[in-house]
């Protein structure tokens, strides 16, 4: 085991947490504004064939298969392993805003109206909140795939974190230590997605969950 | 109890058909008013389009003909403050606690004026609550006092308290009766049952049984 002292395991796991929080972030604010903004769009601009497909087909390519283009255009480091995760955060994440806000029911959207509540305003105080029960179910799913993103993209361009490590043992053939590292990543995963839903539960309380 | 002669509310000529075309005619040539600080019930069997009615009223559907007039002015499918409407289903909004639920209906936020609507539907005490932590009579009585702190000209109640049992449903009418003493609030009570409007309405606009709805009669309701 002497290539693998605890230090740069710990530095190893460190440096995909904080990739993969820096991305999901970034999903998480791209992806909700969006989504909130593309349910905005008047109905006849949302039902376009054109539109729709614009919006739904980027989601198909998986975060992996952005791998080459995002390192032709961010280079090898921090950057690109942001993009990675935040392709992968993102579509799950803009998609549940989008799904959530538009299945807000019509008697809430009545009572805003008859508030005579508009604009911006509506969809911050009205749309967001009704709609953030399916906007942590997509960040929940955005997480996951956000993880799974920086494992990939390290374990093909890496220079750290624990992609680059199984690749390394890899090479090195050390089965063990590659064993460790993808019960890591199965742990880290589990704690991230534990993570959410803490904050599920202090953010809207008034949502009943059993998980 | 004295009842002002000034017209706040009126549908005139409204008649509406679901669907553009080949859609059947629900209601067919409504009219009535509703006079300051009158309370007028609604009454017609299910499914004869009393809610549809209701949504007429408040600007949230169109009618396929006619006109809603709110103090004369044309509000056909404008929503607005003069007519708040508290619907058969659940409205609230679930992320809003009781007293911040109040404090958003309320066109200025004012603390003091959340507390007194509060008391008045008797849910003090509850301010801190979510609408899921109350039962379903104190999701209604929160319900009407978001609709008072509308303020507006006049205020629809769709079968507010139906679903609720025979003694909750009867208490929270004689409550409703109080409030209305206190705050003349002009009402449009909407029920399938004309019992519900025992010394409570002014008027009953009794609704026929549907294929289209018309109205059968409207009846002056002994002196409160
Ligand atoms: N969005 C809609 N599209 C098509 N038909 C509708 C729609 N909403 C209501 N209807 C129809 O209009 C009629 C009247 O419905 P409405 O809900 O107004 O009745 P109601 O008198 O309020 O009934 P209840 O006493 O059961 O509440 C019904 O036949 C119903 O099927
Ligand atoms: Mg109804």
């Amino acid at each position: 085991m002497e290539y693998y002292d605890l230090t740069t395991v710990a530095l190893n796991c460190l440096y995909s947490i904080e990739r993969v929080l820096v991305g999901v972030l970034m999903a998480t604010v791209f992806g909700i504004s969006i989504g909130l903004l593309r349910s905005m769009l008047p109905r006849k601009v949302k039902g376009n064939k054109l539109i729709k497909l614009l919006f739904e087909a980027p989601k198909f390519p998986p975060p992996i298969a952005w791998i080459p283009f995002v390192i032709l255009f961010f280079g090898i480091g921090e950057i690109s392993a942001y993009v990675i995760v935040f392709i992968g955060a993102f579509s799950p994440i803009f998609t549940s805003t989008y799904e959530g806000a538009e299945s807000v029911p019509m008697v809430i959207r009545n009572i805003a109206r008859g508030m005579e509540i508009k604009g911006l305003r509506y969809l911050w105080k009205i749309i967001f909140p009704a709609a953030l029960p399916q906007i942590f179910t997509g960040i929940r799913v955005g997480v996951g795939m956000g993880w799974m993103s920086v494992i990939a993209a390290e374990m093909i361009s890496g220079q750290s974190g624990l992609g680059y490590s199984i690749q390394i043992n890899r090479l090195n053939m050390q089965y063990d230590l590659m064993t460790v590292d993808i019960v890591l990543i199965g742990l880290i995963g589990f704690l991230l997605f534990e993570t959410i839903v803490f904050l599920q539960k202090k953010i809207i309380p008034w949502h009943e969950v059993t998980m | 109890m004295a009842v002002s002669r000034l017209t706040v509310f009126e549908f005139r000529k409204v008649s509406h058909t679901f669907g553009e075309n080949a859609g059947a005619l629900v209601l067919e040539d409504i009219s009535f008013e509703i006079r300051e600080g009158e309370c007028v019930g609604l009454t017609g069997p299910s499914g004869c389009g009393k809610s549809t009615l209701a949504q007429i009223g408040a600007g949230f559907v169109t009618p396929s003909r006619g006109e809603v007039l709110v103090d004369g002015r044309n509000l056909t499918s404008t929503p607005s403050r003069a007519v708040a409407l508290i619907h058969q289903e659940l409205d609230l909004f679930p992320w809003l606690k009781v007293e911040k639920q109040i404090l958003f209906a309320l066109q200025k936020a004012d603390t003091s004026r959340a507390k007194e609507l509060i008391s008045l539907v008797k849910l003090s005490g509850f301010e801190k609550y979510y609408p899921n932590q109350l039962s379903g009579g104190m999701k209604k009585r929160l319900a009407l006092a978001r609709g008072l702190a509308i303020n507006p000209k006049l205020l629809i109640l769709d079968e507010s308290f139906s679903s609720l049992d025979s003694n909750l449903k009867y208490d929270l009418y004689r409550d409703l009766r109080l409030i209305w003493e206190k705050t003349k609030t002009t009402i449009l009570l909407i029920t399938h049952d004309s019992k519900d409007l025992q010394s409570l309405a002014h008027r009953e606009v009794k609704l026929s049984a549907g294929k289209p709805t018309r109205i059968v009669e409207i009846v002056e309701m002994p002196a409160l």
